[in-house]
């Protein structure tokens, strides 16, 4: 072989790894890129744009002259409900009552962020006293059992479950069988469905997150399957509203219309959007840390339903 | 340039280019595990 086939092969081998590498990047890798590390899912959620008592940040504050004393209710709950909770804290507790090193929530902080996950277990094992999610699952209600703890579950707000796309997918709504149909997989290109002749990318979450386990009820027992040729086109998701809009970065979803109704506040609120759920807080029946009921009250009064809302959430009628 | 040579840039190209492939994907299926979907739809297309 002459010097010019061989330079020729050689430089053919490394486009062909740079082609692949750039491939997958562009396809797979850039979409998730900085939302991995522990440390990276925290700034997600941005903890410190809701952190308490913090005069640079938006944690939102009753206006209540109401101040907890005595043992601290520590309380935990769901990614999408921590700007509720952080603003219970902030309107209530005492100022030294959290305390935040190293990006966490130090354990005799009053206030924790562990995720739905991690509060069902927190709750069950009386590491938290009240968390913040949507219902349990199946899972969650089990080990809450084994660990011999009734959970008292006290609704305090209304949310809705959306589903998104991004923001050039022509598609801005669907009907709830649609929606089904896309995620048991029994509709696989978006033309079906009024929009692009791509496949479809159904997006699905962990076992056990709030969103998941509000996606499992509304499939109403269908397995959700996701074709492999997805990611070659417009993917579709689902969250609650309220993380859609206000928690992550992103600039490049939007939310569907379901059964022709937007999930607004006002659809919310006035029952018409169909996916419109209830939020709770969540304690152990047993536990006896007396200020657990003295919250409670103050969350389901005025002054604390005005948390909810100022959080962005639809308050109980 | 002589065949030993090549031979060995082909052999360098191809390690390293498996490394590096190898090390994409694997570092790719982490991370889809583990991100956000809004994140997901909101970069995607």
């Amino acid at each position: 072989m002459g010097t010019g086939k061989k330079i020729a092969a050689i430089a053919l081998l490394i486009g062909a790894f740079a082609g692949f590498d750039l491939s997958v990047y562009s396809l797979f890798t850039k979409r998730c890129i900085d939302t991995s590390s522990e440390e990276m899912q925290k700034y997600s959620v941005e903890l410190h744009r809701y952190m308490p008592f913090d005069g640079s940040s938006e944690a939102v504050k009753a206006d209540t002259d109401m101040k907890l004393e005595g043992e601290l209710p520590v309380l935990d709950g769901a990614a999408a409900l921590y700007p509720v909770f952080s603003g219970i804290v902030n309107s209530v507790y005492p100022e030294d009552s959290v305390r935040f090193e190293n990006g966490g929530f130090t354990a005799d902080s009053a206030l924790h962020f562990t995720n739905t996950r991690g509060a069902y277990k927190a709750v069950a094992d009386g590491d938290a006293d009240i968390v913040f999610c949507a219902k349990p699952n199946d899972e969650q209600l089990k080990y809450a059992e084994e660990k011999g703890a009734e959970l008292e579950m006290v609704p305090i707000g209304r949310e809705a479950f959306v589903f998104i796309v991004n923001k050039e997918n022509p598609v801005d709504g669907l009907t709830t069988e649609q929606v089904r149909n896309i995620f048991s997989g029994d509709i696989t290109v978006w033309s079906e469905v009024g929009g692009e002749p791509l496949p479809i990318e159904a997006l699905s979450r962990n076992p056990g997150s709030g969103s998941q386990t509000t996606m499992d009820k509304f499939m109403a027992g269908r397995e959700q399957k996701a074709s492999p040729w997805g990611a070659f086109g417009r993917s579709i998701g689902y969250s609650f509203r309220y993380y859609v809009d206000n928690m992550v970065e992103n600039g490049g979803a939007k939310k569907l219309s379901l059964d022709g109704v937007y999930p607004d506040k006002e659809h919310i609120a006035d029952g018409t959007y169909p996916l419109a759920s209830t939020f709770y807080a969540v304690y152990r029946r047993d536990n006896e840390n007396p200020n657990i009921s003295v919250l409670m009250d103050w969350i389901l009064s005025d002054e604390g339903q005005s948390v909810v809302e100022k959080a962005g959430y639809v308050p109980l009628a | 340039m002589k065949d030993k040579t090549f031979r060995r840039i082909i052999a360098l190209i191809t390690a390293v280019g498996l490394l590096t492939s190898g090390g994409l994907v694997w570092y790719t299926c982490h991370l889809r595990e583990n991100c956000s979907i809004v994140s997901y739809v909101a970069n995607g297309r």
